[in-house]
């Protein structure tokens, strides 16, 4: 008998010890909730997206209900929605893989001066009883804009191509996302004439010293005088180049670790990365014609399709092409001639005009023609450009450097900027309040102050040793915080940062 | 991996354990007869596969005491104390490998009863020996010396092969059970931490002729934490993640399950083995960098990592049949089919919710199928004394892709195939009883590299009845593997090919055995063996750097070094009335020329290892005491420094394991004992790789996880 035992405690030990906690082997609950707690429209809007997020992916097709209830709004007559809701109830159509779904309000009306106008949305059921309501069951949706004091941003550069840069303005809370390759030059605005260019696309150029005549420059052109120029060789080690031609030195002009440069003699073909008048690779515009000079124009590099691995970016692609150019001023508007590089029989010319609200036009030498690019200067307080590109050092070396997950800010705007590192007695970002401001500390004519030292690809995480404080040109202080560079799926350009109102 | 999986193995054990019951009674009264019936029976096949091996080269044996005096459930746990064999892990993807000689785990060649295991991307080498379950194991050989001529390509320091274990000796029916518990390092929990293993096996002797076996193992490993914090780990301060780099584990968890299955019969002069095998693996790797997205609804921070499961799975059919064709010639045939395949998983794993909130990829990274056929036609000319002759075939097709081995970009994770057909033959001329020698040849064609020659000569003599020498000379042949022929990331940042073009590594080996046994007295003995051994391999498989066409930088393989290996050991054992003693050194050195440039020619680095084991019986109470001892010796690398070749080392370091083993019952013995007594974690190292960036520096190389525990209980039933 004693046998027998022995071999149900055994048997019995097989099962016990075979036993694990799989708890969280399971998928976690799906919970719908609003993505925003408060919509706000203004006057020109017509419709708004009303969006609802999950906790994960629905694993199948089902719908949401949503109930709405108006004040001084009524269906049919001061709004409508799609999918239909005029039973009294929304069906939102949910399909499996998704991670969120969505319905569309519909504004007929607007709202009376001095009136309140809203409707609130509710999650009702669900097709599947499994499904619940997450910690955001109802949205407000107003007819009239509600300021913003905090929020939590998700960007839209759009992933590891990082293929846009987004403006961002903290009193309304409105980003700007905008692709990097629709421009590629920055005339600007205010009374100096000056001429910026793309760092997001890696835009680079170089002054033909004494050279006006732009369609006597070819690729097989010498330069007016030979020029004795610093870069690194194959072994990464510095050295010097001498060029004599146009085509040795269209060798070292693209951005690059073998880009040409010389800091010391002050020769850059790239804007400086502090972003101040004048520290751009063109000369300050002459309203005298015979000042300005031709350059040759690198046109950078195309933002490329194929998203990268996981935890990985693929930012710069094929080099663009390189142009001519020379750009003329009369002190209230700008001449721009260009003609491809080997063109010697006609140019084309565009006239624009200074534009007083922005600080920059952005111009597209692609397509001949001004492009929408930053908001008015008084709307956008940083610039999440993603990619930045800027002749400068790193480490012991001096090359064309290409960053990632770049932020800048309005400095050319008046927007003021600091970085808070926690060490000591300094306040963590949530207990940082007005009283801590270091009113100056703020920096105006450095546009880098973030850049991209707010996380750390090689460790794969955000700093959390440093916040941000901002002054905008109102006046409004703002504290920062970055708390994500990649999506939950690791993907790179999903950069997210929460700011509150001091 | 969830428990309905194993479900069905559990009530199978269940179901094993009531038939048990029912049967005991008739145990008693049967045992006598049963004993007598299967004295009877003749164990054939077994040994024919390796008989020439046995003949021509040294062979070392671990048996059934060796692999129960460490309660060893998978081959890395005895392979340890080998004194040749240094068993190398790597705990990030929980493969452990082996080098035999100095020569790593490319060129040793694991089988199991003569026939190559399917590795992850090529044929029974480079063997994640962790896998290799050793429940329904007879014993272990591991032949030393260049085996190319009989084995093929890559088995340059040796052969391992794993020897299943057919039918019973002295009863009808064996059910065995056996329930292990251990420690890691100092972590142990009755499920979440520690090792846990359980093993079933059911085997019949159907008739004289005829036996079965059926039985199940699962192991599961619950990782090292070492001072990390484990899955559910995050640091949060004011709403913010604080990556402090302490989630997740130093070793990550394995879980595993092995399902066997084997058939023996015996058809007139025919033997027929047949042999099944299903292995499922799931190791998951533990981010150590979280995510702290918030959540935009509510403020609070929501943090993910992003975790990955690895799953391997294999099965494995194997066949053989051998026999006699006419008088004393004897023939061999074995056909295998063996497929692997490895599912990856990459998820977001939400650490407060503790479940996964999405996957990011679920797909298959590898597969390969095998289809393997080997035969040989023995002792060919039975009437000579002075002549004979061994001659086979040996055939390979291999279909598949490895996602993993080619890069994520690769164009060739379409499916790549890889043949060979190849025939050898082995003679022998016996000038005399004592002195023989065996000039062999192989001729391979493969469809990637066409023809090759393997060749070797092989000597014995007896200088007297037990004294004897064996002398090997042969080829040091080595294919290239997968990765390095079809390896493809090419991106903005890394150009990384794989060379298509690689020819074989090919060389010269040289072994020489000793051996005298000394009988000392009534019931001592001594053996005693010197071994010499060196290598010369030409054209070894190196990673370069060269430009391609549009002058970047390409990493590549090339047939750059050249490698000299040169060792020495003496390995005793005695055996005195109830205590066994061994007791070995080896002293190996190795010079490398790294690119073939005679600037970074080294001289040979030498490393000392040393081995000894002591066991005491004690008869009246039933019980077995074990220790053995590994010293592993400093060993030094010269590595390609952007300064010019230097000289890496890892430090040395000492295994040492205890056990007892105690027969409480005849049916139920208990083994109690220690792992790792000087607790070897972290040994210190400047030969460690750094990344592709050169960004992690890291100084030291994880070997174990500390002094660890281990209890076994088994419970051995035969009835009739």
């Amino acid at each position: 008998m004693k046998k027998t035992i022995l071999l149900k405690a055994i048997a019995l030990m097989l099962i016990l010890s075979s036993c694990s906690d799989d708890d969280g082997e399971n998928l976690i609950d799906f919970t719908a909730t609003f993505a925003s707690a408060t919509v706000s429209t203004t006057e020109e809007e017509t419709s708004k997206e009303i969006v609802l997020n999950f906790s994960r992916a629905a694993s199948e097709n089902g719908t949401i209900t949503v109930s709405y209830s108006g004040d001084n709004a009524e269906y049919g007559t001061d709004f409508t929605t799609s999918p239909d809701g005029s039973s009294g109830t929304i069906s939102v159509p949910v399909a499996s893989g998704n991670t969120n779904a969505s319905f569309t309000f519909n504004k007929l009306t607007n709202a009376i001066e001095g009136t309140t106008k809203s409707v609130t949305f509710t999650i009702d059921g669900f097709s599947d009883a499994d499904w619940s309501t997450g910690s955001t069951s109802s949205a407000l949706v107003s007819y009239t804009p509600i300021a913003a004091t905090s929020g939590i941003i998700d960007t839209e550069n759009g992933g590891s191509n990082q293929p846009n840069q987004v403006y961002f303005d903290f009193s309304t809370g409105i980003q700007t996302a905008v692709r990097r390759d629709l421009w590629e030059i920055g005339l600007y605005n205010g009374t100096e004439n000056r001429v910026f260019l793309n760092s997001s696309l890696s835009v680079s150029a170089v002054e033909l010293t004494g050279v006006t005549d732009l369609l006597s420059v070819t690729e097989a052109s010498d330069l007016p005088e030979p020029m004795e120029l610093n870069a690194l060789d194959a072994m990464f080690q510095p050295s010097t180049v001498n060029v004599s031609t146009v085509a040795e030195l269209l060798v070292g002009l693209p951005v690059g670790y073998n880009q040409y440069g010389d800091l010391e003699a002050g020769i850059s073909f790239t804007d400086s990365p502090e972003g101040t008048l004048e520290g751009t690779a063109f000369a300050e515009i002459s309203t005298t014609a015979e000042e300005n000079y031709v350059y040759l124009v690198s046109l950078g590099k195309e933002i490329p399709t194929q998203p990268a691995e996981t935890g990985s970016i693929n930012t710069t692609g094929d080099l663009r092409d390189i142009i001519k150019v020379r750009i003329l001023s009369d002190g209230n508007s700008y001449t721009i001639q260009y003609a491809d590089l080997n063109e010697t029989t006609a140019f084309s010319e565009v006239n624009v005009p200074k534009d007083a609200a922005h600080n920059i036009t952005a111009f597209s030498l692609t397509n001949g023609e001004t492009v929408s690019v930053e908001p008015a200067t008084e709307e956008w307080d940083i610039n999440l450009t993603g990619v930045f590109t800027y002749y400068g050092s790193q480490g012991p070396l001096v090359a064309g450097l290409t960053y990632s997950d770049y932020v800048v800010h309005n400095t050319l705007g008046g927007v003021g900027l600091y970085q808070v590192t926690i060490e000591g007695d300094v306040p963590t970002y949530a207990n940082f309040t007005m009283a801590d401001v270091d009113e100056s500390a703020l920096v105006y004519d450095n546009r880098a102050v973030v850049g991209s030292g707010w996380r750390d690809t090689f460790g794969g995480v955000v700093n959390t040793d440093r916040y941000y404080v901002l002054k905008d040109a109102d006046g409004n202080y703002y504290k920062l915080n970055f708390t994500a560079y990649t999506s939950t799926e690791g993907e790179r350009g999903h950069f997210q940062f929460t700011y509150e109102r001091l | 991996m969830s428990l309905n999986k194993y479900k069905g193995f559990l009530i199978t054990s269940l179901f094993i354990c009531a038939i048990g019951h029912a049967q005991e009674k008739n145990t008693m009264e049967k045992d006598s007869m049963s004993m007598q019936n299967l004295n009877e029976v003749v164990v054939t096949g077994e040994s024919q596969v390796m008989s020439l091996s046995k003949k021509l080269f040294a062979v070392g044996v671990l048996d059934q005491r060796d692999i129960a005096k460490v309660a060893g459930n998978n081959l890395a746990d005895i392979l340890n104390y080998n004194l040749n064999i240094t068993v190398t892990p790597d705990p990030s993807t929980g493969r452990s490998t082996i080098s035999m000689f100095g020569l790593d785990g490319q060129y040793v060649k694991v089988l199991i009863d003569g026939i190559p295991m399917a590795s992850d991307n090529g044929m029974g080498n480079n063997i994640d020996i962790t896998q290799i379950n050793l429940e329904d194991v007879e014993r272990i050989e591991i032949v030393e010396g260049s085996m190319g001529v009989l084995y093929g390509d890559n088995a340059v320091a040796g052969v391992i092969n794993i020897v299943t274990k057919r039918g019973l000796d002295h009863t009808k029916w064996q059910l065995q059970l056996s329930v292990q518990e251990e420690t890691v390092g100092d972590e142990y929990e009755w499920f979440d931490k520690g090792r846990h293993i359980q093993n079933a096996k059911l085997s019949h002797q159907l008739s004289e002729k005829t036996s079965i076996s059926i039985g199940g193992s699962r192991n599961d490993f619950a990782g090292f934490h070492n001072g990390y914090q484990g899955r559910n780990y995050v640091n949060i301060q004011d709403n913010t993640v604080v990556n402090d780099g302490l989630r997740g584990m130093e070793w990550n968890p394995k879980e595993q399950f092995t399902a066997f299955g084997n058939l023996n019969t015996a058809l007139g002069k025919h033997n027929i083995f047949y042999k099944f095998q299903y292995y499922d693996e799931a190791v998951p790797v533990y981010n150590r960098n979280v995510t702290g997205r918030l959540n935009s609804d509510t403020g609070m921070v929501e943090p993910t990592a992003l975790d990955e499961t690895f799953d391997t799975q294999r099965v494995m059919n194997n066949l053989n049949i051998s026999g006699s064709l006419k008088g004393q010639t004897i023939y061999n045939l074995s056909f295998s089919q063996q497929t692997q395949k490895r599912y990856y998983q990459q998820y977001v794993y939400n650490i407060l919710q503790r479940g996964i909130e999405s996957y990011t990829a679920d797909n298959l990274s590898q597969s390969s199928e095998i289809w393997y056929s080997k035969g040989f036609v023995g002792n060919m000319v039975p009437k000579s004394d002075f002549f004979n002759l061994q001659l086979g075939y040996e055939f390979t097709h291999q279909t598949g892709f490895d996602a993993i081995a080619t890069g994520e970009y690769s164009n060739d994770v379409v499916e790549n195939t890889l043949e060979n057909y190849d025939f050898f033959g082995v003679a022998d001329f016996n000038f005399s009883d004592r002195l023989s020698l065996f000039p062999g040849a192989r001729y391979t064609n493969n469809s990637q590299f066409g023809n090759k020659l393997i060749w070797s000569l092989s000597s014995t003599y007896d200088i007297t009845d037990t004294f004897k020498v064996k002398a090997i000379l042969g080829s040091a042949f080595r294919a290239p593997n997968f990765e390095e022929l079809f390896f493809y990331f090419v991106d903005s940042n890394h150009n990384v090919q794989g060379n298509p073009d690689l020819n074989p590594e090919d060389g010269i080996s040289i072994f020489l055995n000793l051996e005298d046994k000394f009988r000392l007295g009534e019931s001592s003995m001594l053996k005693t063996a010197f071994k010499s051994y060196y290598f010369d391999i030409k054209d070894k498989i190196a990673s370069v750097i060269t430009t391609d066409e549009e002058d970047r930088n390409l990493f590549t393989f090339a047939n750059v070094d050249y490698s000299k290996i040169l060792g020495f050991s003496l390995e005793n054992s005695l055996i005195m009335d109830r205590w066994q003693l061994s007791l070995g050194a080896t002293y190996l050195g190795e010079s490398t020329t790294i690119d073939a440039s005679l600037a970074s020619n080294s001289n040979y680095l030498w490393s000392f290892n040393l081995q000894s084991s002591v066991g005491y019986t004690i008869p009246s109470i039933n019980t077995t005491l074990s220790a053995q001892l590994k010293y592993n010796g400093r060993t030094q690398v010269v590595l390609n420094d952007t300064d010019g070749p230097v000289i890496g080392q890892t430090d040395d370091f000492t295994w040492m394991d205890a056990s007892v083993r105690t027969n409480i019952t005849k049916n139920f013995n208990i083994t109690l004992g220690a792992r790792n007594i000087f607790d070897i974690v972290r040994v210190d190292a400047s030969d460690v790789p750094s990344g592709a960036h050169g960004s992690s520096v890291s100084s030291s190389r994880l070997f174990g996880n500390g002094r660890s525990y281990f209890l076994k209980l088994l419970y051995n039933l035969n009835f009739n």
